[in-house]
């Protein structure tokens, strides 16, 4: 979906209807972007509840045009991470089924259920912002430029964590290979 | 398990294996939860913004930049203005306090150099247990 100036006005204006739209498009990758960072299921749906509570206010003070708005929405998810930032790193609270649910046969869906589960504890198992980083650029497919705006750190410190980010993440996941 | 590395484009090698969990969606409360507390905020700022509800403490309103960097201008110069006067009124003080009036000299006409000589007097009554209660300055010119 594309946002054009026109939703972006309504936005700023305080639009009942734009900011449902904006949550509908956001919150799936606000929610990932919590989620693969602890977790936890509960936080995460806190933290994002949060984060657009937040951003009904922040929204107003949005400036550039609608190219800056999905940096913008992340660049709030972090400033609600960083204040959360693992108060509890409780991981306790598992995923719901219905998260995953993709339609496919339950045989493939259990597999592709632990298969997830452990790209996610590998991707836990990096440090802060470097998780960050990789979920934003090859999961929500953000480009360098929009990632150093969300999370306000230098596009050169960004290119090298995903650079340490990919040697790292391999590591953890043939760790964990030769571990089973 | 196994992961499959393939040695091409690292970037895609990661986008392939990260890609699973674009699957990751908020459960169904998870998005009634976002939609209820997002509904109570834009009901709160509702009844916040609407005259006469929120206290006058509570309310908020919007000046225009211009306004405000006029009395930010504004303010800078009034400042600048008294903090300005105000030296230049010690500068006048300290001068007059410390200027003493001599009688006017004679013409250079005059072969004989006169030289005058200035005497002060100081005079303090001090109170026992009190300290100093009263001081007098007088000076006294006279001319050789």
């Amino acid at each position: 979906m594309e946002f054009d100036e026109s939703f972006l006005e309504k936005l700023t204006q305080g639009d009942h209807d734009a900011f449902e739209e904006l949550v509908s498009h956001f919150e799936g990758p606000v929610y990932r972007f919590f989620y693969c960072d602890h977790r936890d299921h509960h936080l995460a749906h806190e933290q994002t509840a949060e984060k657009f509570v937040q951003l009904l206010h922040a929204v107003r003070s949005l400036r550039g045009g609608p190219e800056k708005l999905r940096a913008f929405v992340l660049g709030v998810a972090s400033h609600v991470q960083r204040r959360q930032w693992r108060q509890s790193k409780r991981f306790h609270s598992q995923l719901p089924v219905s998260a995953l649910a993709s339609g496919r046969p339950p045989d493939e869906e259990a597999i592709q259920r632990e298969q997830t589960s452990q790209i996610l504890q590998a991707i836990a198992g990096l440090e802060s912002p470097m998780s960050q980083i990789l979920v934003l650029r090859f999961v929500e497919e953000y480009s360098l430029a929009e990632i150093a705006e969300s999370l306000v750190i230098p596009l050169g410190t960004v290119k090298s964590h995903i650079h340490r980010g990919r040697i790292r993440l391999r590591q953890l996941l043939e760790q964990k290979e030769s571990a089973e | 398990m196994t992961f499959n590395y393939v040695q091409h484009d690292p970037d895609d090698e990661l986008r392939d294996l990260l890609g699973d969990l674009k699957g990751l969606e908020p459960p169904p409360e998870t998005r009634q939860a976002i939609r209820r507390a997002v509904a109570a905020e834009f009901a709160r700022v509702v009844e916040l913004n609407s005259d006469g509800k929120a206290p006058v403490w509570r309310r908020t309103i919007a000046v225009p930049w211009p306004v405000a960097a006029a009395c930010v201008i504004l303010l800078f110069a009034s400042w600048t203005w008294i903090i300005a006067d105000y030296r230049t009124v010690d500068v006048v003080n300290v001068q007059s306090t410390n200027t003493i009036t001599t009688p006017p000299l004679s013409p250079p006409v005059a072969v004989e150099q006169r030289q005058m000589t200035l005497e002060r007097r100081e005079t303090t009554t001090y109170l026992c247990g009190v300290g100093p209660i009263y001081k007098s300055t007088q000076y006294f010119s006279s001319e050789e």
